[in-house]
């Protein structure tokens, strides 16, 4: 029988502990003390390591001191639970210089472990950290294909729309979103040349988003050429978003007139 | 052969014949199911029919090889008419035709209890109480016959008489019926010994009866002529080439041979495969013959015995077998498979016949194969979907079109391209077939159809044994591995890393560590398929992949607890990272084992290794995933 590295105790501590990493600072709360956390990263017990891993990822930015020691320790290998915690604290201290490590682990067999590194990455950001995220379109796993999306428009991966596209026909949801908060110009054309090919509940989030982008980024003519193609597409698919896109519309008038137009042209029929 | 001179325009020579009857014991008791079979049989009765030793099992053998000789001798002048080349398709209440030369195509109402029976020239059925019969060139209606509710075990037919044999349902009477071109019954013999399919060669039927013993019975006179104990199970009599012939596993030709050895006299067995084993040349008479093919209909070896005149053996030196949607062409000496026709359809009847295979598939469409190359010589249509399909070909010839047939291995790799789980017992004999030649090209067939979306699901662990054993075509195989060839291909199966990790290990193939290392931490890979990968590593590896092995080992050393493939994959990516890590890896690889944290098996593994490391060795076969009989691998080394 494999003996596990946690003693159930111990795995208690480390949920509670990182329960506590989620929640807000107490205004009181006295500065960590990073010599005595660093001292109990040296150990190899298990529950001081949980312990002092969750300490950290409370500290956030303010234990940056202690990223070499926690990027030691989860380069040379830690039972997934700790890896989980050490990838956290990477990611509340926000450290560019951990990506090499995080892009290791977006390639650890386990799904948790790849989505706690690429949460990390996203904190970190910058362009090696969207390099790292771009393979991971690909994951295995739908949750990190997701997340990686998500990450990729979060950290505004301009250059990855294609990336994304790709993700998108491959069945990856949230690619519509990010491309529609992502896309450029031209780039923003792939999403409209989608609507009769993929179901249109699929990609209206990214229309959405890029509907509700300032003109200067996304200009009125081309929301209103992609709010002109949804006439095409079967209506009960499109009205319900439609209308809801146009009772929260505020902004241009050509752009208002083609919301109304949609929703007239995509409302069911009436009943005379 | 030509036989006798006993039809009608010989009643000399039959009254000779007639007069040799075989003094024997009467040995026939009629139960009452007989009586009721018989009178079933309705309809005038035009000879008087003489049963006294008919179907005796006791009679004067000194005699019987004298009036065998002679019954031989005299039927080698009556002409044998070449039976009908047609295919015959049933399902419920319709009987659809087509000649096989191209005639029209043609149609016949009826109910039907069974599919009907090819005799000669006609086409004979049984259905809604009546025995009809039908031209088979057209379809024509020749007669009909009220039968009541008796089974139709088989039936012949010489031009002039046909010749009918029944069960009664309730399997004890038999009844043979034989009857004339103008529908009037000439003779009804009536038995409770079980009766087989009979044949007629100039108004002497050949009637099989007791699975072991073919009486010849003059149908003029209504006397028994000769009788004969058979070498082989025998419940059918047929007409084939001009020969007639008796059998059922075994096909034995009714001439001086068989008369002089008896039963001991060599019989004509299918050729034995081992896909379809040792099939019998035809399925006992007493089995229902359904409306609906069964597996005994789609799964099927065929043959032609060799015509009358030449040393007995298989025409044209060629036998065909049918496995649903498969036709196979064989060479029946050795057995070597000489071509596979995947057909789109399941293959329901079929016949051999000079220069080819003639099959009959389920949408009612008939195929003439030609016999080099198995490659499409004709197509017919009957008209419908069929449940079941009855194919004769006797005096069908074609000769070789001369077109060059497309190569084996593609003939083969489109049967494996057809995704049926029914197939795979013939498609992993195809699949042996294919890896048994040792090119870089068999290399890349084996890959490309590995990879294929349309092959079969159930060849998955038989295209792994089959890469994993390669030794060549490296080039094609390293290809596979890398992140483009999914994208360059379209393809939407994974190659199966594992055999290529181990076919490139086997091969010593050093360009393929780099490769194989970046697999290595592929999450998307069964930690069976990873463990393959290290194995091969540690035969592969060289410096250049130490950061993917240290990944690797890193990454997972602690977390191999529940997975033991994953620890012994761990194990050996730590002995190759031993190998060519240098002094940086001796001291992971040592901290690990001495860290609490590291998973148990991992501990122990490394143990091991680092007192005593084993050559590297790439899996056993016994050991590869996906195999019957397969294991958990220990976190030791291999």
């Amino acid at each position: 029988m494999p003996r596990s590295p946690l003693r159930p105790n111990a795995a208690a501590a480390l949920a509670l502990a990182a329960l506590a990493a989620l929640a807000p600072p107490a205004a009181a709360e006295p500065p960590p003390d990073l010599r005595a956390i660093e001292a109990r990263l040296r150990g190899r017990d298990p529950e001081a390591l949980a312990a002092a891993l969750a300490e950290a990822a409370r500290a956030g930015a303010a234990a940056s001191p202690l990223r070499p020691p926690i990027e030691a320790l989860a380069a040379r290998g830690l039972p997934p639970p700790l890896a989980l915690a050490a990838l956290d604290a990477l990611g509340a201290i926000g450290a560019r210089e951990s990506v090499p490590l995080l892009r290791r682990y977006l390639r650890h067999r386990r799904a948790d472990l790849r989505l706690g590194a690429l949460r990390a990455l996203r904190r970190a950001g910058g362009p090696a950290a969207v390099a790292a995220l771009r393979p991971a379109l690909d994951d295995p796993d739908a949750r990190v294909r997701g997340e990686a999306a998500s990450a990729l428009a979060d950290l505004g991966a301009t250059d990855a729309t294609d990336d994304l596209y790709r993700a998108l026909d491959r069945g990856v949801p949230e690619a519509a979103p990010a491309l529609g908060r992502l896309c450029h110009a031209s780039a923003c054309d792939g999403l409209g040349g989608r609507l009769f090919a993929q179901p249109f509940s699929l990609l209206a989030p990214g229309c959405e988003a890029l509907l509700f982008r300032p003109a200067a980024e996304v200009p009125d003519a081309q929301k209103v050429a992609l709010l002109r193609r949804l006439h095409d597409l079967p209506p009960a698919d499109v009205h319900r978003f439609v209308a809801g896109w146009r009772a929260r519309w505020t902004g241009s008038p050509a752009v208002a007139e083609a919301l109304a137009r949609a929703a007239e042209v995509t409302a069911p029929a009436r009943r005379d | 052969m030509r036989a006798g001179a006993f039809g009608r325009s010989a009643p000399r020579a039959a009254g000779a014949l007639g007069r040799a009857l075989l003094g024997a014991a009467g040995a026939f008791g009629r139960g009452a199911a007989l009586a009721a079979a018989a009178l079933a049989l309705s309809g005038c009765i035009g000879g008087q029919t003489r049963l006294g030793s008919v179907f005796s099992r006791k009679w004067l053998e000194d005699d019987s090889g004298e009036r065998l000789e002679r019954l031989v001798g005299d039927l080698q002048y009556v002409p044998v008419e070449p039976g009908a080349d047609v295919a015959v398709g049933a399902l419920p209440g319709l009987l659809v035709g087509a000649p096989l030369d191209g005639g029209v195509a043609w149609r016949f109402e009826h109910p039907l209890d069974a599919r009907p029976f090819i005799a000669g020239r006609v086409v004979v059925g049984v259905g809604g109480g009546e025995l009809f019969c039908l031209r088979a060139s057209n379809g024509e209606r020749l007669w009909a016959r009220p039968v009541g509710g008796m089974r139709l075990l088989g039936a012949g037919d010489d031009g002039r008489t046909t010749v009918a044999a029944f069960a009664s349902r309730a399997g004890v009477g038999h009844v043979l019926l034989a009857v004339d071109r103008d529908g009037t019954v000439l003779r009804q013999l009536e038995t409770e010994e079980p009766l087989g399919r009979p044949a007629v060669i100039g108004s002497i039927a050949f009637l099989p009866w007791g699975q072991r013993f073919v009486t010849a019975y003059d149908l003029t006179h209504g006397e028994d002529v000769a009788r004969v104990a058979l070498p082989t199970d025998a419940s059918h009599a047929l007409t084939l080439g001009g020969a007639l012939y008796f059998g059922e596993r075994g096909l034995a030709r009714f001439d001086a041979a068989l008369v002089r050895a008896g039963a001991r006299a060599p019989a004509l067995f299918l050729p034995k495969h081992e896909i379809w084993g040792a099939m019998p040349w035809l399925r006992p008479a007493a089995e229902p013959r359904g409306l609906v093919a069964e597996r005994a209909d789609k799964v099927r070896v065929y043959a032609r015995p060799a015509p009358y005149g030449r040393p007995a053996g298989y025409d044209d030196d060629a036998a065909y077998a049918t496995y649903s949607r498969l036709a196979f062409g064989l060479r029946p000496s050795t057995g070597a498979l000489r071509w596979v026709y995947a057909h789109d359809e399941v293959i329901v009847g079929g016949a051999a016949f000079a220069g080819g295979f003639a099959l009959c598939d389920a949408s009612g469409r008939v195929l003439l194969l030609e016999r080099e190359g198995g490659l499409v010589a004709s197509m017919r249509r009957l008209g419908a979907a069929v449940g079941s399909c009855v194919v004769q070909a006797d005096a069908l010839r074609r000769e070789p079109s001369g077109r060059p047939p497309p190569p084996f291995a593609d003939q083969a790799a489109l049967a494996l391209l057809v995704n049926d789980p029914e197939l795979a017992p013939a498609q992993r004999f195809l699949l042996r077939e294919l890896a048994a030649s040792p090119s870089a090209e068999s290399t890349a067939l084996l890959l490309d159809l590995a990879v294929h979306p349309l092959r079969s699901d159930a060849l998955e662990g038989d295209f792994d044994a089959a890469l994993a054993a390669r030794r060549d075509g490296a080039a094609h195989l390293i290809e596979a591995l890398l992140p483009s060839f999914e994208g360059i291909r379209g393809v939407l199966r994974r190659p199966p890393f594992g055999a290529l990790a181990d076919a490139l290990a086997g091969m010593g193939a050093a360009d393929a560590a780099g490769p194989l290392a970046s697999r290595l931490n592929d999450p998307a890979l069964p930690s069976p398929v990873t463990r393959r990968i290290a194995a091969a590593l540690d035969a592969l590896a060289t410096p250049a992949e130490r950061d993917e092995l240290e990944a690797f080992f890193t990454l997972n050393r602690c977390a191999a607890d529940d997975d033991p493939p994953l620890a012994a994959a761990v194990v050996v990516a730590a002995r190759a990272l031993l190998r060519v890590g240098g002094a940086r890896a001796d001291e992971l690889v040592t901290y690990a084992l001495h860290d609490p944290l590291t998973s148990t098996p991992v501990r122990d593994g490394l143990l091991a290794l680092l007192g005593a490391a084993p050559p590297a060795a790439p899996p056993k076969a016994a050991e590869r995933p996906g195999r019957p009989g397969q294991r958990n691998e220990t976190p030791t080394l291999q």
